[in-house]
């Protein structure tokens, strides 16, 4: 009987104190919540309606601007500072930013009269973390090359990895070539998990990069991870000075990832003189190498390399057979032909993908329908 | 005697309390984790906007569709997937033996026909019947086979696949158009992922317009507003918080994608599991222990699936998930408190089995001991009224902050009186339904120990999406 009567004194005492505190702790907490989902779907709905009330506004104003009248006054009138939030959706919804050409001039012109622009500019020095990677991604918006230097400053001070993204963007849609060095050292960070990203800026620069980046894969001492990624860029663009240095790092390279991107970009710049780095892939120990080595031959020498394909259908990995087979379904009549002819064999690995590629084949359901549609007929 | 049985309830008590105390905690640390990484998704998407990764970099991949008797929404489905924004990737709908009309309906609106081909023997499964082709929608692919499980016909999708990733989809879902490429996009930003898990929500009573969710609406019935809530809570908070730390036991067998060859080195889905989504992602977790690679969730892209609209249907459901988590759980119990398996087998781990599993028992079992000690005297009145009010309100918070977090995202319930529905949903669903889900996933556990343990698909009845965007109009016209 002590045990349950000091047991209940614990439990009805202590306890019962800490759990009125624990009520009250969170009814504040509730209603606060409730509070702060009907604002902010009070706040999102009536973003909304003004948004739907003052766009044709700014609409209008975008448009005398195009047409050579600009009234600073206006502008001013038009877009103040407690319109700067919607404006700020207006240029998001009304940019192209990843198109250097998409004419951003109107919304250059109002972002400087009004205000809007310096606003954003010293968000972007003195704003903390998520505002100040927001309003540098507002100046992207603008493609403005006097925020050049803004762009380039945080490069160089900020840490947070969505301004440094912000910033990279915006040095790309201005062509900052000069700091794509800068720019890339920024982004990369051990063990990344932001290759999009950096193939993302990458791509905004364009053809413009090319150059300077084949110049840094040649003499810079970079991670695999970032010479893989800087190879798929120069491989999409066909870059062919490229080939060479990336068939170098092919040569030179034990990362297996890293591999397998070069003979992806090797294959896309398609030069003959590869062909025979690329071969010695065929039989590394990794079947996604194997298989991309095999894909690579025949987009580099198609039929030439048929009596190769008919080789790796020999291969123990399925799926290396599967792309032999496919390669050997884009030689061309000889290939065909010969598939059929593989379609019928006792082998039952070449059997099975040289069908399962013939149906393909039959219903126009080949890879390349989709993947390269502009280029094969 | 009465003494002894005073203190063992006392006890019982103190434990139930405790337990409780600690298992908020946790949640309280998930909510705060989840909400710092649901407010810099927020952030990170108005960084992103209008940045798209060219599509020569967007990796191809397989959707998997396994199939069993879903005659009324499989067109729907497959039609949706045919027409995903991505540049390249194939459907493979493998029809696992249906009973009724799936592989007619299927036949006549993608104008099938028959082809010669055989399967590699990648990924274990049972007999092939056929496989079809369609002239008019090259993209798709479907396989007839012998019944044998939803798992054995995810592995016979697997096995006819020809990309180098594969998706998981449920015949009953509806993927957004864009959610695919911002799930791949994932295995672009992170070269060391191996699997990749999205958001499903419900599509209850939203109108569907050329296979997609043209608008969301509340569903009329309380039991679906509350799965919606429940929903909000497992992939907001739960499944985004755990994946932060990276202990993500869980990818949703109605939305994942997964590295093939990873998959195929550990044999594909287990034909045996009940819950063959989360005992895959346990499995690949234990590989990851070895070869330092990352399983993701990325809390946007979204996959749309239906929910059981009746409490039968419901019951079915749950009882069979539990059964599956407690058999995932037995199966791998020697990741319990395993430093070999690093995070998961410390944190993850320990806490799907100790919540998630024995939440259950503790749960079902507290209830009757918390009202006995009351009636026995053993617990005052004041301190009854106080817990009973603490665990309802606490329960409410939750719910109410993953609505938060919902609202976050960027597809909603229109209009403040669907807020209000579903906060009405959080507060109702503690009483009744939840001690109700608390029987089902008891009633689950008993029947897997002692009543068999059997693989099935899951004996619920089938159901067609709402509304049509057209069926809508004409209503409204009306």
């Amino acid at each position: 009987m002590d045990l349950v009567t000091a047991l209940k004194d614990v439990f009805g005492g202590y306890t019962a104190l800490y759990a009125v505190w624990a009520w009250f702790v969170l009814i504040f907490f509730l209603v606060s919540a409730v509070v702060h989902l009907f604002v902010s779907r009070w706040k999102n709905d009536h973003s909304q309606h003004s948004m739907e009330k003052i766009f044709p506004v700014f609409d209008l104003l975008a448009e005398e601007i195009k047409s050579g009248r600009v009234d600073v006054g206006r502008i001013k009138q038009t877009v103040f500072r407690a319109r700067y939030g919607l404006f700020a959706l207006y240029i998001e919804n009304n940019s192209n930013s990843s198109d250097r050409e998409h004419d951003s001039e109107s919304l250059r012109v109002i972002a400087r009269e009004s205000g809007f622009a310096d606003h954003l500019r010293r968000r972007a020095v003195s704003g903390r973390r998520w505002k100040r990677a927001l309003a540098i991604r507002g100046l992207v918006y603008l493609k403005d090359n006097d925020n050049i230097d803004v762009f380039r400053r945080v490069l160089e001070k900020d840490r947070f990895q969505y301004s440094v993204y912000s910033a990279s963007l915006g040095l790309a849609a201005c062509g900052d070539v000069s700091s794509l060095a800068k720019i890339l050292k920024a982004l990369y960070v051990d063990e990344p998990s932001n290759r999009d990203m950096i193939l993302a800026v990458v791509s905004w620069f364009d053809s413009a990069a090319v150059e300077p980046l084949t110049r840094m894969l040649e003499s810079e001492d970079i991670p695999p991870l970032l010479q893989s990624t800087l190879a798929d860029f120069l491989g999409t663009l066909k870059h062919a000075p490229a080939g060479g240095v990336i068939a170098r790092l092919l040569n030179d390279s034990t990362d297996t990832e890293a591999k397998i991107h070069f003979v992806e970009a090797l294959e896309k710049i398609g030069s003959r003189e590869n062909c025979a780095l690329i071969e010695s892939c065929l039989s590394d120990a990794d079947f996604r190498l194997r298989l991309k080595a095999i894909n690579a031959l025949e987009r580099i020498g198609g039929v030439e390399f048929l009596a190769k394909a008919e080789e790796v259908m020999g291969d123990e990995n399925h799926w290396v057979r599967r792309n032999a087979a496919e390669a050997m379904s884009r030689m061309g009549e000889r290939g065909i032909a010969r598939l059929k002819e593989m379609a019928l064999s006792q082998d039952a690995a070449r059997r099975r993908s040289a069908k399962m590629v013939l149906a393909d084949l039959e219903f126009k359901r080949m890879r390349w329908r989709y993947r390269y549609a502009d280029s094969i007929p | 005697m009465l003494t002894v049985f005073h203190s063992a309830v006392y006890i019982s008590d103190w434990f139930v309390f405790w337990y409780f105390v600690l298992l908020n905690a946790i949640y309280m640390l998930l909510i705060a984790i989840a909400a710092r990484e649901m407010l810099r998704y927020a952030n990170e998407r108005k960084i992103q906007h209008m940045v798209s990764l060219p599509p020569e970099f967007m990796k191809p991949y397989s959707v998997l569709v396994p199939a069993f008797n879903e005659e009324i929404s499989i067109i729907e489905s497959v039609k949706a997937l045919l027409n995903l924004d991505y540049p390249e990737y194939e459907v493979i709908v493998c029809n696992d033996g249906s009973t009724d009309g799936t592989m007619a309906v299927l036949k006549e609106a993608f104008r099938l026909e028959k082809v010669d081909v055989e399967k590699e023997d990648r990924f274990p499964c049972g007999r092939i019947k056929d496989v079809y082709y369609s002239r008019a929608y090259a993209r798709l692919m479907v396989i007839d086979k012998e019944n044998g499980g939803k798992s054995d016909a995810l592995n016979a999708a697997a096995s006819f696949g020809r990309y180098p990733y594969v998706c998981a989809v449920d015949a009953d879902s509806l993927l957004s158009e864009d959610s695919m490429g911002k799930l791949m996009q994932r295995f672009v930003a992170v070269p060391g992922s191996i699997a990749v898990g999205g958001v499903v929500r419900l599509s209850n009573g939203a109108v569907l317009k050329d296979s997609r969710i043209a608008q969301l609406k509340m569903p009329r019935n309380m039991t679906e507003r509350i799965q919606i809530v429940e929903y909000f809570r497992a992939f907001l908070f739960g499944r985004v918080g755990l994946a932060k730390m990276n202990v993500l036991m869980i990818i949703s067998g109605a939305f994942g994608v997964f590295r093939q060859d990873v998959l195929s080195m550990i044999g594909g889905w287990d034909r045996k599991a009940i819950g063959e989504d989360m005992e895959l992602v346990v499995r690949l977790q234990k590989f990851i222990d070895r070869h330092k690679q990352k399983i993701v969730f990325a809390p946007e892209p979204v996959c749309w699936t239906q929910a059981p609209r009746t409490l039968g249907m419901l019951s079915i459901q749950r009882d069979r998930w539990q059964r599956a988590l407690l058999q995932c759980l037995i199966k791998h119990a020697g990741m319990l408190f395993n430093p070999r398996y690093g995070m998961i087998g410390l944190i993850g781990f320990p806490y799907y089995f100790f919540f998630e599993l024995l939440g259950t028992v503790i749960e079902f079992l507290g209830y009757p001991l918390v009202i006995g000690s009351f009636i026995l005297g053993i617990i005052n009145l004041k301190f009854f009224l106080l817990f009973m009010g603490i665990a309802i309100l606490w329960g409410l918070c939750i719910s109410v902050t993953a609505l938060v977090l919902a609202e976050l995202s960027y597809r909603r319930y229109p209009g403040r009186v669907a807020l209000w529905q579903l906060i009405q949903a959080a507060f109702y669903e503690n009483f009744g339904y939840r001690q109700l889900h608390s029987f089902w996933r008891f009633k689950g556990m008993v029947r897997y120990l002692f009543l068999g343990r059997k693989t099935e698909w899951g004996q619920r009845l089938r159901q067609g999406f709402d509304e049509t965007y057209e069926q809508e109009t004409k209503h409204e016209q009306l």
